[in-house]
């Protein structure tokens, strides 16, 4: 059983009768890359705000790396964090706001500044003053802060805006390096599902401050993936019957009267004879398969890009 | 803590701000001690005032500032030629302005950098956070206050010689007793950064706001000339208690600006750090 870094239970926030986020109960656990999707507003920046300490709690309780929300300051120094906009001081340069933070985490080695800078290609820029540095760069050298002094837990909130797209296939390759080298667990958030889907391997989709599901990389390919959707009168004898008499195990019994089938080595029309044939009465039988966007938008039910 | 504060002298040796409000710190200990007589900023000094009345009705036309001052200096007995350091070292609320800059530079620049952020959320807790910007805020200011001290008095002991100087010592305890006072107000300063989280706000407050103060209980004086006005503003208005402090400290006097000074600081600090507990860091 992989180490819990993160569990929240019943965690809100209120802003006097907004509810920004309503009791939220994640875990996220030693080596994830933990995706929070949500709308503009959703209550994903809320629930990092949360768990970094930038807001106070209106209910609930978290635990980070084993400590209790009120004894999370000794854990402080294994996060790496980017919440929101990159913020730093205008008047200094890149290389001078990284050892400003250098010297408040209380790090010795120097160095790690320059392996941050590599990391996010910005060596290049590492005299320039912060007021100098266009959106990407900012954006960038927001990412170096949040590596600074090897953290355990990264939070990055929006962390590819303003990235050009090979400055977003960098990241999202740094990132699956570190995760799988050195075992750093990521939260991320971003509106771009489809960058959050090649790296992410949990999903959290968060709509008006509540939490619409979690689910595992593997749980989201499969309700995403092609299949043959079924809706009978009699799903239990329906799915004895696929095993029984098709020998299909790889299906799953969405609900009372839908049922869908990921194995194709038998055609649709072959299952409905033989499901018909054996007395049940089918009232729907195609084929389906949707992309990130349209899943986030059946789970929130709106029309709206995340 | 110690990182955070030696974070933030990395930080403020980079800046071109504290370069700045020392060098106008040394242009105003230089004019003074070229005049032989402290400038003052806002609220104008009374005993400046009651001279400067007694020479304008000596003179019809004056010719220029030097000459107005040269003949209220010409108008001083040796003992209070001696007593210029002191004169220079009651208008420390001149230091109050450079005050407000140090504390922008130090804490309101993280606000409306919005820096606070990266350093609460990865690296310490509001309290730690908190106490270190004081230690900071409060040793530069210090340094401030004794460095204006000793820069007037090296620089008035070359152009003006021992005629206008006391002794250091004295000029050191002078400079001294004001301290609890100057830094109650440097905790006022943190305290409006706590509450407001702006820059805008801050400076607004801090130099609008005290200017307009002075304005209207000048005004509030000028025109009720009431006793308990007048006593306010000879003994306790802070310009003038800080004047008396240096140039004609009374152990009554000391004591209530001692204890108005620490009570000033132990308020801000429990009020501020409450607030700022509880705030929202955008």
């Amino acid at each position: 059983m992989k180490e819990n870094i993160l569990v929240t239970r019943g965690l809100s926030k209120k802003y006097n009768n907004f509810t920004a986020l309503e009791s939220a109960d994640i875990t996220v656990r030693k080596g994830d890359i933990y995706a929070l999707i949500g709308r503009n507003g959703a209550g994903k920046t809320t629930l990092m705000k949360l768990i970094t300490g930038l807001t106070a709690k209106s209910g609930g309780e978290f635990q980070l790396f084993s400590n209790k929300d009120s004894d999370v300051e000794g854990s402080k120094h294994r996060i790496g964090c980017l919440i929101e906009n990159p913020a730093f001081f205008e008047e200094l340069t890149v290389y001078s706001n990284l050892k400003y933070y250098a010297l408040q985490k209380g790090i010795s080695d120097m160095k790690q500044i320059d392996e941050a800078l590599e990391m996010v290609n910005l060596m290049e820029a590492k005299n320039k003053k912060f007021r100098n540095l266009s959106l990407g760069m900012k954006q960038r050298l927001g990412i170096a802060l949040a590596f600074l002094d090897n953290p355990d837990l990264v939070i990055l909130d929006e962390p590819i805006n303003g990235l050009d797209p090979i400055g977003i296939s960098e990241l999202r390759e740094t990132f699956s390096q570190l995760n799988r080298e050195k075992n750093i667990t990521f939260i991320i958030s971003s509106h771009i599902l489809s960058e959050l889907y090649l790296i992410a391997n949990r999903f959290l989709f968060i709509e008006k401050g509540r939490i619409v599901r979690e689910i595992t990389r593997d749980e989201l390919d499969r309700e995403c993936m092609r299949c043959i959707v079924i809706k009978t009168n009699n799903n239990k004898k329906a799915a004895a019957m696929l095993e029984e008499i098709l020998s299909i195990s790889d299906y799953k019994v969405i609900d009372d009267s839908e049922i869908r089938i990921y194995d194709y080595s038998i055609s649709p029309a072959a299952i409905n004879s033989a499901l018909v044939k054996n007395g049940l009465d089918i009232s729907a039988l195609y084929e389906t398969g949707i992309t990130l966007e349209e899943y986030f938008k059946s789970l929130i039910g709106g029309n709206e890009n995340a | 803590m110690l990182n955070l504060v030696r974070a933030d002298l990395f930080r403020i040796v980079r800046s071109k701000s504290i370069y700045l409000i020392f060098l106008v710190m040394i242009v105003m200990a230089v004019l003074s001690a070229a005049l032989k007589c402290p400038g003052v900023i806002g609220k104008s000094n009374i005993s400046t005032n009651d001279d400067l009345n007694k020479i304008s009705e000596e003179i019809e036309e004056p010719d220029n500032v030097k000459e107005i001052f040269e003949m209220i200096n010409n108008n001083k007995s040796d003992e209070a030629k001696k007593k210029l350091p002191l004169e220079v070292i009651g208008s420390n609320m001149n230091l109050y302005y450079l005050i407000v800059f140090i504390v922008y530079a130090v804490l309101t620049a993280d606000f409306s950098n919005k820096c606070i952020k990266n350093t609460l959320s990865s690296v310490t807790n509001r309290k730690m956070y908190f106490v270190s910007k004081m230690a900071v805020i409060f040793g530069i200011a210090i340094l401030l206050i004794f460095m204006n001290t000793f820069v007037f008095f090296g620089i008035n002991y070359i152009l003006n010689g021992t005629r206008y100087s006391c002794s250091l010592l004295t000029a050191l305890k002078a400079t001294a007793v004001q301290l609890p006072l100057l830094l109650g107000l440097t905790s006022v300063l943190i305290l409006i950064v706590y509450m407001t989280r702006s820059g805008v706000l801050y400076n607004s407050i801090a130099i609008a706001g005290v200017l307009l103060f002075q304005l209207i209980i000048t005004l509030t004086y000028e025109i009720t000339k009431l006793k308990i006005f007048d006593t306010f503003m000879r003994n306790y208005e802070i310009q003038e208690a800080l004047y008396k402090l240096a140039y004609a400290p009374e152990q009554k006097h000391t004591i209530i600006c001692t204890i108005a000074g620490l009570g000033m600081i132990l308020a801000s600090s429990l009020i501020g750090y409450n607030v700022f507990k509880r705030s929202e860091i955008k």
